[in-house]
């Protein structure tokens, strides 16, 4: 790390850390409020395999360590001080939405322990970035952080960050397989191409702050291969892979799966350009 | 190398350490991932199979308005989930039914109990109630 090296390491003030997870928690809330408040993500918490469930934990991890380099609660020295602020996150979410879900009403009764950790669980992996993002997003007079360096695979990675958690908040909700019953091939075709332009033109054509510009002599195809096509090719991915997350493939066929993921790539995509703009 | 200066006067700081207090909260989290991990993986290779078991129950019965409300006490003690779960309850008089009134429950999971209310225009408590669960879909 040789950003590190250069600069002095601060020692860390008990006030500073004690901020942080006020706003981790804030950023937790904030960004998953929606799917806080919707009922297929808490019949998640009984519907969903425990090990797909404790799979996409585990995968959430290193994702979180990653995203604490670019976001996180401070600038951090080391990948030692990541991983500390990736199980933060977690912890802070998982206490938060423990409380909120209650709070809701949304624990009965004659509900099992197992019910009630697993719906919080399920909420736990968008709200732990959430409390990621929440020291860039919200953070205080700081001047914004900016990514250390802007390279193809951390373009990449907020990407799939965006991607990933766009898609989580609308997966579970019944629309997304409604949507892809009632298109017939041709829409679909079409929204996979609508989905390409958005991505394309949020992060290239309309000049939003934190907007890429093309490399001088770096053709449109090739920026829009390198990008644009990549990019969406892994939001289509990460949707398949939610999806599954969700059971929302078992017993589907293959045509069917081809098409919700069409469908559930539209607001990946757009989570994936607007990772790139504000992260 | 001028932006780092700047920063320090602003005392913003620009690297900062991990404190005892943030390693303890994150050695709280570590037991709280590891510990769920290790929960959901012992739940899914021993969890046994099988349909839903529904056992039902009346909890109470009450006059209200014109009807008669049963209270149900509706228990899976099966394995496995039951959505669209439909409940039924008959009043019987010998073979004869005099009364029916069904519920359906969106949710039942495994090992789990909510409550149902069932309208019936005669007194239960005059006749046999027989309650039942007719059907459901897997979720």
């Amino acid at each position: 790390m040789p950003n590190a090296a250069e600069r002095e390491i601060r020692r860390p003030a008990t006030r500073d850390f004690v901020v942080g997870l006020g706003r981790a928690f804030a950023g937790a809330v904030i960004f998953s409020i929606p799917i806080l408040m919707t009922m297929e993500m808490w019949w998640l918490g009984f519907v969903m395999d425990p090990l797909r469930l404790g799979l996409l934990i585990l995968l959430t991890l290193p994702l979180l360590v990653r995203l604490s380099r670019y976001e996180g609660f401070r600038e951090t020295a080391s990948l030692t001080d990541d991983i500390a602020d990736a199980f933060v996150a977690m912890l802070v979410a998982f206490v938060a939405f423990l409380a909120i879900l209650w709070v809701l009403g949304v624990f009965d009764t004659g509900m099992p322990v197992s019910e009630i950790i697993a719906k919080t669980a399920v909420q736990m992996v968008p709200g732990s970035i959430g409390a990621m993002l929440a020291q860039n997003q919200l953070g205080g007079g700081d001047a914004p952080r900016r990514k250390p360096d802007e390279t193809y695979s951390g373009e990449i990675f907020l990407m799939i960050v965006g991607a990933l958690f766009l898609s989580f908040s609308v997966a579970p909700t019944e629309e997304v397989v409604l949507i892809a019953y009632r298109l017939t091939a041709l829409q679909e075709l079409a929204l996979l191409g609508a989905s390409l332009a958005l991505m394309h033109a949020f992060v290239y054509a309309l000049e939003f702050s934190g907007s890429a510009e093309r490399r001088p002599g770096e053709s449109f195809l090739h920026t829009f291969l390198r990008f644009t096509v990549v990019g969406y090719a892994l939001v289509f991915l990460v949707s398949l892979f939610v999806l599954w997350c969700f059971g929302r493939m078992d017993g589907i066929g293959l045509e069917e799966i081809l098409s919700t993921g069409v469908v559930l790539s539209f607001p990946g995509a757009i989570g994936a350009s607007v990772a790139r703009l504000i992260l | 190398m001028r932006q780092d200066e700047e920063a320090d006067q602003d005392e913003t700081p620009s690297v900062t350490g991990t404190s005892t207090l943030e390693w303890i909260v994150a050695g709280v989290g570590v037991v709280l991932v590891a510990s769920l991990v290790v929960f959901l993986a012992l739940q899914a290779f021993t969890q046994a199979e099988g349909p839903p078991v529904i056992v039902l129950e009346p909890v109470g019965i009450e006059k209200v308005g014109d009807h008669w409300h049963v209270e149900v006490r509706v228990r899976n003690d099966g394995f496995s989930t039951a959505a669209a779960l439909d409940i039924a309850g008959e009043l019987k008089d010998g073979e004869e039914t005099v009364g029916e009134a069904t519920a359906t429950l969106d949710y039942l999971p495994r090992h789990s109990e909510r409550k149902a209310g069932l309208f019936f225009n005669q007194d239960p408590g005059a006749y046999r109630l027989e309650l039942h669960a007719r059907g459901y879909v897997e979720p």
